[in-house]
């Protein structure tokens, strides 16, 4: 596993296989590819219209999810820019669970542009103004637990954190904490 | 404490992303398109249960630059989009004009062996329009 800088002392990101991408670049090529979210939303269908997010063709799926791609990305473009520390805590301000039953890692969620966007990007919290993204998901269920896809992104926070024990990397308040942002 | 340091000594610089999302964010407006007839190539590919390489074939292209179709990724000329049209029988780009016209070329052979183009209009109408007329455009009409 290897720690790629993308705004040094602020947001990195992890690259879980030697060979291959980092999350960062794969999460926003595939947000953006409009033949793997095709086949996503197609095989998805049945979670797309399941009411939450209303009627929806997998056509205006696709579209929707790459508006709210570039939404996201703009915004981490500006921070690199600018230094935007607070629109990264912006970002990533809300409580994953109501009830967190483990203090060592308390999951959180931010709020994007859409209401109901089921953009997910996964981050651990080492700071205020300091994040690992582990990578990202279109969650169109309630738990992540729901499927192999969203389960998977579990996993790989998970792998992180041991990562950043074995390394010596604690946060603020010597514990690690996880990070949803949608 | 967070140790800043060592997390940096850990850490490689990204060279890929900030570069590609520079330029999807400076290409927007033409991705975004390219996208939308992404999604009506693959619709009609599934729809008529076709796959990637029979598109190429048909539209006589290597499946690379199908491939880069789907993605989203072409910048599509004209001749490729006539070319996608008709392989799937899809209507993927329209060009409006403002109005239409009786408005007619003709070839007219000349004892050498270039063709002269001539336009000629005949009788000229205008159309019903549900809305007002421009003054540029009233003030031609009243020309005519």
């Amino acid at each position: 596993m290897e720690l790629i800088t993308i705004f040094a002392d602020l947001l990195y990101s992890v690259k879980f296989n030697k060979k291959g991408d980092h999350e960062f670049v794969k999460i926003f090529n595939q947000w953006q590819d409009p033949e793997m979210l095709f086949d996503f939303f197609e095989t998805n269908k049945r979670d797309l219209n399941s009411g939450f997010f209303g009627k929806i063709t997998v056509e205006e799926a696709v579209m929707i999810t790459i508006d709210d791609a570039n939404y996201l990305e703009d915004l981490l473009l500006f921070c690199s820019k600018n230094g935007g520390k607070s629109a990264l805590d912006i970002f990533f301000k809300n409580d994953l669970y109501d009830n967190p039953k483990i203090t060592e890692l308390v999951p959180k969620k931010g709020y994007g542009k859409r209401k109901r966007s089921w953009l997910r990007l996964y981050a651990i919290e080492l700071s205020k103004e300091c994040y690992v993204v582990t990578g990202g998901a279109i969650k169109l269920t309630r738990t992540l637990q729901e499927r192999a896809h969203t389960k998977k992104e579990l996993m790989k926070i998970e792998k992180c954190i041991d990562f950043l024990k074995e390394n010596g990397i604690y946060n603020n308040k010597g514990v690690i904490e996880t990070i949803e942002i949608q | 404490m967070l140790d800043l340091d060592k997390l940096n000594k850990i850490s490689t610089p990204d060279t890929i992303w900030r570069k590609d999302a520079t330029y999807r964010q400076e290409n927007r407006d033409w991705l975004q398109k390219s996208a939308k007839v992404a999604l009506i190539v693959l619709r009609a590919l599934k729809d008529q249960s076709i796959n990637q390489k029979d598109l190429a074939e048909l539209m006589g292209v290597k499946p690379q630059q199908v491939n880069k179709i789907v993605k989203g990724k072409e910048n599509l000329t004209l001749e490729t989009i006539c070319k996608l049209e008709n392989a799937l029988n899809v209507k993927i780009a329209e060009i409006n004009i403002p109005f239409t016209t009786e408005f007619v070329v003709e070839s007219i052979p000349t004892k050498k062996q270039d063709i002269k183009h001539i336009s000629t209009i005949i009788p000229f109408k205008y159309p019903i329009y549900d809305f007002e007329l421009t003054e540029s455009i009233c003030d031609f009409r009243d020309a005519v």
